[in-house]
Parts: structure tokens; C-alpha cells; sequence
């Protein structure tokens, strides 16, 4: 690999670069349009539009952007505000913040011997993430456990169940964008900051603890049976029972759990490459657009939030049959 | 042993949630009865504590509390009380049933009835609609003409059904959504919840049509290269 190329990703790119070349007789002048080969997101960029005969002025017909945007998903082209004429010996800087992985084409004419000359150019950089877009994007909270002494309500009618998980998401409305304003990437939005995801919750039935009736009604000594001639569980298999569903709802955080595999499906899903990655090409007010962002995130997360239902439902056909069946007995009262 | 015989009841109900036990010919003659009594509890759509037997009793008796549930939610027309609308919607949000769904959809679009029930009406409408969704009060009234509404999903939910929703009730739901988000008449959190509503719906479409889903390869993107031929492709659109 010669110096001047560099991997774009699977392919092979190759970095522009100037050149002072002397050349003898009439050779026709050439456009340049240089640009740093790799940046960081956000950071600025400054790319250089010359051509290499200094006495000549030039005057830039065509200046585009062909950029990636929505998480590298998307090719869009931006057309760029035209400088119009550059005097002759100056170059034409295009500064400002990058923020997605871009081919910059310029189009120029200039007259050399009273004939107008057509000239083009173009320069490629490559925008690579911050760090903030490589951390696992995953919940740095414990879950809050409702139940006695907790603080939230249990939802009824899902009381059908002995636990339920919730899991909630980011406030979209705390992400903070930018439009760029300036340079190769004008008009492009980009997210500065993404939101945390907030403790989930878990609910679990008052049923199972001690002084609740539904817990009280259950035999010190084990001996009753119900009427599908099964012996009822005693009230320590009922604490068992409570911390089994403990464990399965995810208040030990353990990796069998609900908490355990939402966790899990978050550190794989790597939605901080998602949401730091997206750059998108929106017009309207800054408003709107950070609305559709948010938008977008929201979509994202909810399409994790589908794939993960699949595992935890999954998981529910396993778990909570083995643990009900290594009670080794029933928990009906009476049928 | 009167109160006894309730807490039995409630918690077989409980139970089967989690087990799904088989009914007995007996249990079935029995579970008549107590889904008769019930529902004329629930109809009254006032639930307090030593009843709430009969609200459990909607997993087991399912159609047959049809139209209690239709009742009960009807109750809350008038109910400004976020307590007693979080507790009655408590009870019936994972009921789903085209009896509560047209209740709940009558007071969401009834200019006369409470804005509070009116909110609460739209949050039943998206759990009517969605299986692992557990709309809140509090994001719902929250979510500002430029804000996007936060949504919690759900794990171990045990949804009983009633009377099916008809197909068409998803599309019924966004309309009447974006029509109560963009009626400047409307009270300021009943837009927000129209809001929620629509955009909960609309980020769904999404994801349903982007299925089978899988977790992103990471692939880095392809290069920008020359331009290649074809067009330029969206995922996603913007909602509008």
C-alpha cells in the first residue's frame, strides 16, 4: 500500500494530496482540492480549492458534498454555497466542522488565452467516531424494585404474574444536536450528546411477602393439600418462590434475568454507534430537526427493545416453569 | 371465611397467569358464577381493594366481562382523579377487549369529558394495541408540540382477551391521534397524549415493517467512492 492510500472500510481510498509540479510549455492549468484524509466527528476540517497556475483567477461553477448520513446507511449529495470568482494566487477554503465521511467535488472554469477551461476535483475524508460513540451505551443504574417499602405501584392487572420488568426509555428530548453551519458538511445535524437510559423497574406482587393475605393463607407446616390432591407450599417455599422471582424479574442484576438479558442485548446492540453516528440532511428549525433525530433514536431503540422482547419471552417459557416446578409443590390454595 | 373465599379467588386467577392451569367441568360451573358476580362489580368501574377479586377475574372469565370492561372504563368520563383513573386503568390495561377499546376511544375523542380521562383513554388505546407497551401518565401529558413522547416496554406481561380488536382499530387509533395532537382546542395535555399516541403507533409501523429484525452487523459503511448508479435509499423517513 503506497502512502497515499488508506482503507475505507473494506475497500481501498486513496488520500488527495497536493503537488507542486513544474511543467515546461503550455500545459493547461489543474484543479486541487485537498483535504485532511481522517477526523474525528465534530472536530473542523479545512479543505483547500487552488489551481496550480497561481496567475490565473478561478471561478468555482460546482462545489457538492457526497456524504453519508443515518448511521452510514444513506448517500446524500449537499450542494455547497458557490464562492464565485477567487482572485488569481488565492486559494478557497471551505473550514468547518465534519461530521460524516465525505467526497468533496468542485467544478471550476478558468479562461487561459481568452479560451474558458473547465477543471475538476476532488478529495475524500473519512469521519471517524468520538469516543463517546465506542462506549457501551447500557444501564449504569440498578433497577428499582417496587414491593413493600418501594415506591411505585404495582400495575394491576398484570398482577397475573408474580413480577413484571419495565424498561424505560432514554429522554429523547435531553439529546443535544447541531447543525453545521460551515464548511464541507453545511446543513448536515448531528448529535452532540445522547441521553442515559433511566433505571428500569420491577414490580413485584405484594402476594409473595409475608403479611399479605394471599401469603398468610399458605401452611406453616407442610401437610394441606388442594383440591387437585397436590400439597400447597408452605410459607418458606413461598420466600423461595419470592426470591426465585427476584432473581427472574433481575433485583440480583443476575445474568438469568430480565435485567440480565435486556443488558446483555444492549451491550450487543451498540446503540451508541447508532445515535452518535447519526448525521442527517434535514431542512426546518432547529426544533424540528432535533425532533426527527430524536425521532429516529426513538425508532432504533424501539427496534432493540423488539428484538430483546424475543429473547425475554423466550426466557420467560423456560424460567418460570422450572421455577415453579422445583418448588415441589402447589401454590394454589384451592381450586 | 366470605373475605377467604375472595382471596382464593383472586390468586387462583394469579396463579394461572403464571401456569396456565387446565379448569376442571366443576371449576368452569364455579368460574361462571364468579365471572357474573364480577362483572357487575367491574361495571361500576369504581375499584377499591377488597374487589379487586372481581377485577382479576377479567383473565378467566375474558368475553364474558366484555362488556363490564366497556362499562367500567365509560365510568371515567367524568372522573378528573388521576388516582382513581390510575387504579381502574391499572386493573384493565392488559384486557384487551373491542368493548374497552371503543370506550376508551368515545371519551379520548368527547370534547366534554375530562382531560385527565381523556389522556388516560389514549394511554388504554396504545395498550389495547401493543403487547409489550406500558404507557404512562407522566410521559403522556409531558410531550411538547417539538418533543418526542419516552415509551417503557414491558417483560412478563399477561395479556387476557376479551372480545378480539378488529384490524382496522390501529389505523382508527393514529387518526384520531394526530387529529386531537394538531386540535388547538383541545386541552395541552390532551394534544400531549395525541402526540404519544401517534408517534408510538408510527415508531411501531416502523419496526414492524423493518422485520425480521437482527442486531446490526457493524459492518462499516461502504465507501463513498465514484457515485454508483441507482438511487439513494432511505430506512426511515421522517414522520410527518
Amino acid at each position: 500500500m503506497s502512502l497515499l492510500e488508506f482503507p475505507v472500510f473494506n475497500l481501498t481510498g486513496h488520500a488527495s494530496q497536493t503537488y507542486t509540479v513544474t511543467v515546461s510549455g503550455d500545459a493547461p492549468p489543474h484543479l486541487t482540492v485537498t483535504c485532511p484524509a481522517e477526523v474525528t466527528r465534530g472536530t473542523d476540517i479545512d479543505c483547500a480549492i487552488s489551481i496550480s497556475d497561481s496567475t490565473l483567477p478561478f471561478t468555482i461553477t460546482d462545489l457538492s458534498a457526497r456524504v453519508v448520513t443515518r448511521s452510514a446507511e444513506v448517500f446524500e449529495t449537499l450542494h455547497l454555497p458557490m464562492p464565485g470568482t477567487i482572485p488569481a494566487g488565492h486559494v478557497y477554503h471551505l473550514r468547518g466542522p465534519a461530521v460524516t465521511t465525505t467526497m468533496l467535488t468542485a467544478s471550476a472554469s478558468v479562461t487561459v488565452d481568452g479560451q474558458p477551461i473547465m477543471l475538476g476535483g476532488q478529495a475524500q475524508f473519512r469521519v471517524d467516531p468520538r469516543p463517546m460513540e465506542h462506549e457501551p451505551y447500557i444501564m449504569q443504574l440498578r433497577p428499582q424494585i417496587s414491593g413493600p417499602g418501594g415506591t411505585t405501584a404495582y400495575p394491576r392487572l398484570g398482577a397475573a404474574t408474580f413480577g413484571l420488568y419495565q424498561s424505560r426509555s432514554p429522554d429523547w428530548n435531553d439529546i443535544k444536536t447541531a447543525t453545521v453551519t460551515s464548511g464541507p458538511n453545511t446543513g448536515l445535524s448531528y448529535v452532540l450528546s445522547i441521553p442515559g437510559i433511566p433505571a428500569s423497574l420491577i414490580y413485584l406482587t405484594f402476594a409473595m411477602f409475608p403479611g399479605d393475605p394471599w401469603y398468610e393463607a399458605h401452611p406453616v407446616h407442610a401437610g394441606p393439600l388442594n383440591d387437585l390432591g397436590r400439597q400447597i407450599c408452605t410459607q418458606s417455599k413461598i420466600d423461595r418462590l419470592r426470591l426465585d422471582v427476584e432473581r427472574h424479574e433481575g433485583v440480583t442484576l443476575a445474568d438469568s434475568s430480565h435485567y440480565g438479558i435486556d443488558q446483555k442485548a444492549l451491550r450487543d446492540w451498540q446503540l451508541n454507534v447508532d445515535f452518535g453516528g447519526l448525521v442527517v440532511n434535514l431542512p426546518g428549525s432547529p426544533q424540528l430537526v432535533r425532533q426527527q433525530m430524536a425521532l429516529k433514536m426513538a425508532t432504533e431503540w424501539k427496534m432493540e427493545r423488539e428484538y430483546v422482547r424475543e429473547i425475554q419471552d423466550a426466557f420467560d417459557s423456560i424460567d418460570t416453569p422450572a421455577i415453579l416446578h422445583a418448588l415441589g409443590c402447589s401454590i394454589y390454595l384451592k381450586i | 371465611m366470605r373475605s377467604r373465599t375472595m382471596i382464593t379467588a383472586a390468586f387462583i386467577v394469579l396463579s394461572l397467569g403464571v401456569v396456565g392451569a387446565a379448569r376442571t367441568d366443576a371449576q368452569a360451573g364455579h368460574t361462571a358464577h364468579d365471572c357474573s358476580k364480577a362483572a357487575r362489580i367491574v361495571a361500576r368501574g369504581h375499584p377499591v381493594k377488597k374487589e379487586d377479586w372481581a377485577w382479576s377475574m377479567l383473565l378467566v372469565c375474558g368475553a364474558q366481562d366484555s362488556e363490564a370492561a366497556h362499562d367500567a372504563w365509560l365510568q371515567q368520563r367524568s372522573v378528573s382523579d388521576t388516582v382513581q383513573l390510575e387504579a381502574t386503568y391499572a386493573r384493565l390495561w392488559s384486557f384487551r377487549d373491542a368493548g374497552l377499546f371503543d370506550a376508551a376511544a368515545s371519551i379520548a375523542a368527547d370534547a366534554a369529558a375530562t382531560p385527565q380521562s381523556r389522556v388516560y383513554s389514549m394511554m388504554m388505546l396504545l395498550a389495547q394495541l401493543l403487547d409489550d407497551t406500558y404507557p404512562t401518565y407522566d410521559f403522556f401529558i409531558s410531550t411538547g408540540p417539538f418533543d418526542v413522547c419516552r415509551q417503557s416496554s414491558v417483560a412478563d406481561r399477561t395479556i387476557a382477551v376479551g372480545t378480539p380488536l378488529p384490524s382496522s382499530d390501529r389505523q382508527r387509533a393514529r387518526t384520531l391521534a394526530k387529529s386531537l395532537a394538531a386540535d388547538e382546542s383541545a386541552p395541552a395535555i390532551v394534544r400531549s397524549a395525541g402526540r404519544c399516541l401517534d408517534q408510538a403507533l408510527w415508531i411501531d409501523d416502523q419496526v414492524q415493517a423493518a422485520k425480521p429484525i437482527r442486531p446490526p452487523s457493524r459492518q462499516p459503511a461502504a465507501p463513498l467512492g465514484p457515485r454508483r448508479s441507482g438511487s439513494d435509499t432511505t430506512r426511515a423517513g421522517n414522520q410527518s
